[in-house]
């Protein structure tokens, strides 16, 4: 007797449900889907081409020998559909490549033109030719393009891109990277570009990468830009030094919703008061404090829920560091009172400390207490080289004032050792106990827990995935485990501070070896020895 | 308690809390109002709503799902699947399908994301020939037009 074939099962033949499978999948693998059959490449093929590279759509513009594929996938569309059993001879048809162009051109929803920083854009000039010689319009080979994502570097290329933004687009984002800007001549290059930056039909999201220009030098593009595009949703200007020319442009962007910059000098007093009422998230880099409170305080954003922000100071030890506390406890206060809606603050930055000669010196958490105002805070970390200092009192209080907390970061694994730390396991057990939906915990903190004391009855908190503990002393190894398995059984991670001591002493450093052993110890009894 | 009839005529008792995880059985249990009356369930076999029952089961604590996922189409989900989902879920390819037609039928979009998830790990990474010989797809291109495809998604099967 023949044995049967091994049929294909009806789940395949139901379109909803494959298109479900294809959308859990990368465009390498839908690719690949797309060629076990003509089915399923009439499935795959609008995800695969829904963001081309020009590459890609470049490749269709050269000749096939006999073989015309546009026409051939046209019918094909139809035929699979109507009856799977009719057979047809899709070859010898007379498409173009320009047709084939359209074939695959009406299921882009996305394109990112991009202009290499040598100037070449091959492909894309190849693309653009073909459609032009053809005498046809963008939007008749894209007309499904909503989403358009243009990097340049020069105006011509800007000018080369601007025939893709139809009035049909639903976002535009421009990334314009100004090379060739020095100290010695940090002048204006951005306003070469206006012309044709003032002629899109939209601009949702500007970034600006020219190193060493300042918001002085941008003014007038900045001027104009906000004023033609007042709902622009993201300006982003890491590399720009930003000074108080660039506030006036600021307060016109009323649609703003994500800004990311870098200050240079601010005055003591705001000279303007930028009212932002769409800002969501603030990402500022500087460099003295307060050029940063400057700022703060000039912006008024009551949606803002997103504050972080990177330090570029180089020390902060002794003397230097008192000041700073003070001068950031300032800051939060200003901070908590401007945005009690807080749901992410961090701060981070302060490189190099490791190898200075005077020791750091710890933050003390009465500097930040004044952000316990902000009572819907989800993500708290500072991740500098130097600790936070805690109590367990503290951690009650966080715990307390922030119930939704997912991230609690106030050390860094690879910061350096300063002090013995401050708070112990019966702070870290009321956090986990009160915020349910803890994540990642990183803190320097001692996980001693005396042996003599009755077994710990703890309600497990299975969200919390990453422990860093930073500088916790050797401990007993075996209770430490227990108890942390019992209060996080869904852990994949358990990080400790490896550097050594700060100071260079033998009987500090075997210490620091012993407390290493321990962690090592501790991690390998949480089955991560590996990770 | 709820009873539910398969096609093959088995009857399910089961707790009304593990039923609703089920969309359809929710919104017959609104419409009709409760009743000693079996619902019957023609397109599930007593063995595939055994397996979907267990897994009702086991998620009946589960929160429900947000309303409004993000929809932006350019962006890839992930396929993670817990450590329990995956241990129920690795059952032959037959169970598999049948699993994510019952869960399509009886509206179960947490347990359909499970198995369409699994469907697309096993696809991942393999080449268009051992996709087809995977799920038995026949191959109905002819070699001149398998080629053509292949050459005009080269740029896409780089990672």
């Amino acid at each position: 007797m023949a044995e049967l074939e091994p049929v294909m099962h009806q789940f395949w033949g139901i379109d909803e449900l494959v298109a479900l499978v294809l959308g859990y999948l990368e465009r390498h693998d839908l690719a690949r889907v797309a060629r076990t059959s003509k089915r399923l490449f009439l499935l795959s093929t609008p995800l695969v081409w829904a963001r081309p590279s020009f590459k890609g759509l470049a490749g269709l513009t050269v000749e096939p020998s006999a073989y015309r594929p546009a026409r051939l996938f046209a019918q094909l569309g139809r035929l699979v559909w109507g009856d799977t059993e009719t057979k047809a001879n899709w070859l010898g048809s007379n498409a173009s490549s320009f047709e084939r162009l359209l074939y695959y051109g009406a299921y882009v929803r996305r394109l990112d033109i991009i202009e290499a920083t040598n100037g070449r854009a091959e492909d894309f000039l190849t693309v653009v030719s073909i459609i032009h010689q053809s005498d046809s319009d963008l939007t008749d080979v894209f007309p499904s393009l909503v989403y358009l994502y243009i990097t340049a570097a020069t105006p011509d290329f800007v000018a080369q891109t601007v025939r893709f933004a139809s009035p049909k687009l639903q976002y535009l984002s421009l990334s314009l990277i100004v090379l060739g800007l020095t100290d010695d001549e940090p002048g204006s290059r951005y306003s070469d570009f206006l012309p044709w930056v003032l002629d899109l039909p939209r601009l949702d999201n500007l970034q600006m990468y020219g190193r060493t220009t300042s918001a002085s030098a941008e003014a007038d593009f900045l001027e104009q830009t906000a004023t033609q595009f007042p709902g622009l949703k993201m300006l982003d200007a890491p590399l720009m030094l930003v000074d108080a020319s660039f506030l006036g442009p600021l307060a016109r962007m009323k649609g703003l919703q994500d800004l990311n910059m870098q200050l240079d000098s601010l005055p003591s007093v705001p000279p303007i008061r930028c009212d932002l009422p769409m800002l969501k998230q603030l990402n500022v880099v500087y460099t003295r404090v307060h050029d940063l409170q400057c700022l703060l305080e000039a912006i008024s954003a009551p949606a803002l829920t997103v504050l972080q922000i990177k330090s570029n100071a180089i020390r902060i030890t002794g003397t230097a560091a008192a000041g700073n506390t003070r001068a950031y406890r300032n800051l939060c206060t200003i901070i908590a009172r401007s945005w009690p809606g807080l749901q992410v603050f961090t701060l981070s930055g302060f490189p190099g400390i490791i190898t200075l000669q005077t020791s750091p010196t710890p933050w003390v958490w009465d500097t930040f207490s004044p952000l316990m105002q902000c009572h819907d805070m989800r993500t708290f970390t500072v991740q500098t080289p130097v600790k936070v200092d805690v109590s367990d009192r503290d951690l009650c209080d966080m715990a307390n004032t922030w119930p939704h907390l997912t991230d609690l970061a106030l050390a860094i694994p690879e910061g350096s050792i300063v002090e013995q730390p401050k708070a112990g396991i019966n702070g870290l057990i009321y956090l986990a106990q009160k915020c349910r939906q803890l994540e990642n915990i990183g803190l320097s903190i001692n996980l001693e827990c005396p042996a003599d004391e009755a077994p710990l009855s703890l309600l497990p908190n299975a969200a919390v995935l990453r422990v860093d503990v930073h500088d916790c002393p050797p401990v007993n190894a075996i209770r430490t485990a227990d108890i942390l398995k019992q209060l996080f059984p869904s852990l994949i991670r358990f990080w400790f501070c490896t550097r050594k001591m700060v100071r260079n002493n033998a009987e500090l450093d075997e210490a620091d070896e012993r407390r290493m052993e321990c962690m090592k110890e501790i991690k390998a009894r949480l089955g991560l020895g590996n990770r | 308690m709820i009873n539910l009839t398969t096609s093959d005529n088995e009857t399910f008792t089961v707790d009304k809390k593990v039923a609703e995880k089920s969309v359809l059985i929710k919104n017959m249990l609104e419409d009709v109002g409760e009743s000693d009356q079996a619902i019957p369930l023609p397109n599930v076999t007593a063995s595939v709503l055994k397996k979907v029952l267990e897994w009702c089961e086991h998620h009946k604590d589960d929160p429900a799902p947000p309303e409004n996922e993000d929809k932006d189409d350019t962006r890839k989900r992930t396929t993670d699947i817990s450590e329990w989902d995956q241990k129920f879920i690795a059952v032959d390819q037959e169970m598999l399908f049948e699993i994510i037609l019952a869960a399509n039928y009886l509206d179960i979009k947490a347990l359909l994301d499970v198995g369409c998830k699994t469907v697309a790990n096993m696809i991942k990474g393999k080449t268009p020939e051992e996709i087809r010989k995977l799920f038995n797809i026949v191959n109905d291109f002819t070699p001149e037009e398998e080629a053509q495809i292949k050459k005009e998604n080269e740029w896409a099967e780089d990672r």
